[in-house]
């Protein structure tokens, strides 16, 4: 019992999140059609449709979960700070929108997976939420 | 410094290039990226303001080595009651709005959040003027 305790005293929170750069996000849910040129790390994911949400968060080191496929979603996250975006369910991706990315440097994976499948799985290699 | 830049109402093909112009501006000036992520996210959400309500505006940028102020005036319906507009929630979007993924009823409790004071005149049916300050953090 006592060792238990002890070991659970030395146990260090910050070694429990894991970061994770855009090739090992790409390799758990689908496939890179923009990396960015500068290398990021991720601890966290946030999924929403809703471009407000977005805008109401700490979004730093977080990945970007969505459906929407808009020029404004590249340029929310732009905003606010988030430098990797993956668009669920095998949606097409407009050249146009590519060509955002690149221009804001934001990697973007397309996955053939829904919204709630990408969660679980980037939840269960470790990806944390927000809150 | 000073700056000015055009907002066309309901373009939302355009909306955030402003508030990327002034992001890529206090870039240059070297400010703390978390004093810079506050004031583009406040000036986004006035931008896309301008955009979702009104028919254009004009967006007014003044550095000085204190004090960041960006000024949206528009012109367009107005806001009916600003203390029903600063409640969470609390949305006049249309349809349209709402799926590019805006008009989630957050943004002006949000600019309110990410500025360090915030000052609304508004007049129906001729427009609304909107202040945001941001004090620059000391090095």
């Amino acid at each position: 019992m006592q060792e238990h305790e002890t070991q659970n005293m030395s146990f260090d929170m910050t070694s429990s999140i894991r970061s994770f750069d855009v090739d090992s996000l790409a390799v758990e849910v689908g496939e890179i059609l923009y990396h960015s040129q500068i290398t990021n790390r991720f601890c966290y994911g946030f999924c929403s449709d809703l471009m407000s949400d977005l805008l109401t968060i700490d979004a730093t080191e977080t990945v970007l979960i969505t459906g929407l496929i808009t020029k404004q979603t590249i340029r929310t996250a732009h905003i606010a700070e988030i430098h990797c975006i993956i668009f669920v369910r095998n949606k097409t991706i407009p050249k146009e929108l590519i060509q955002i990315a690149q221009e804001l440097d934001i990697s973007i994976i397309r996955s053939p997976h829904t919204m709630f499948r990408v969660c679980g799985i980037l939840y269960g290699r470790g990806v944390k939420a927000i809150y | 410094m000073k700056y000015q830049f055009e907002v066309a109402g309901g373009d939302f093909s355009h909306a955030g290039f402003v508030s990327i112009e002034i992001k890529k501006i206090m870039k240059r000036l070297h400010l703390p990226p978390a004093f810079i992520r506050k004031l583009s996210i406040a000036n986004y959400e006035a931008e896309v303001n301008i955009i979702a309500h009104a028919y254009d505006g004009v967006v007014d940028l003044e550095i000085t080595q204190e004090k960041i102020t960006t000024t949206f005036t528009d012109r367009g319906p107005g806001i009916a009651s600003i203390q029903d507009a600063m409640q969470e929630g609390f949305s006049t979007a249309s349809d349209k709005v709402r799926e590019m993924g805006f008009g989630a009823g957050m943004g002006l409790p949000n600019m309110k959040r990410n500025s360090d004071s915030m000052e609304i005149h508004t007049k129906q049916n001729e427009g609304t003027i909107v202040i945001l300050s941001h004090m620059v953090p000391i090095a």
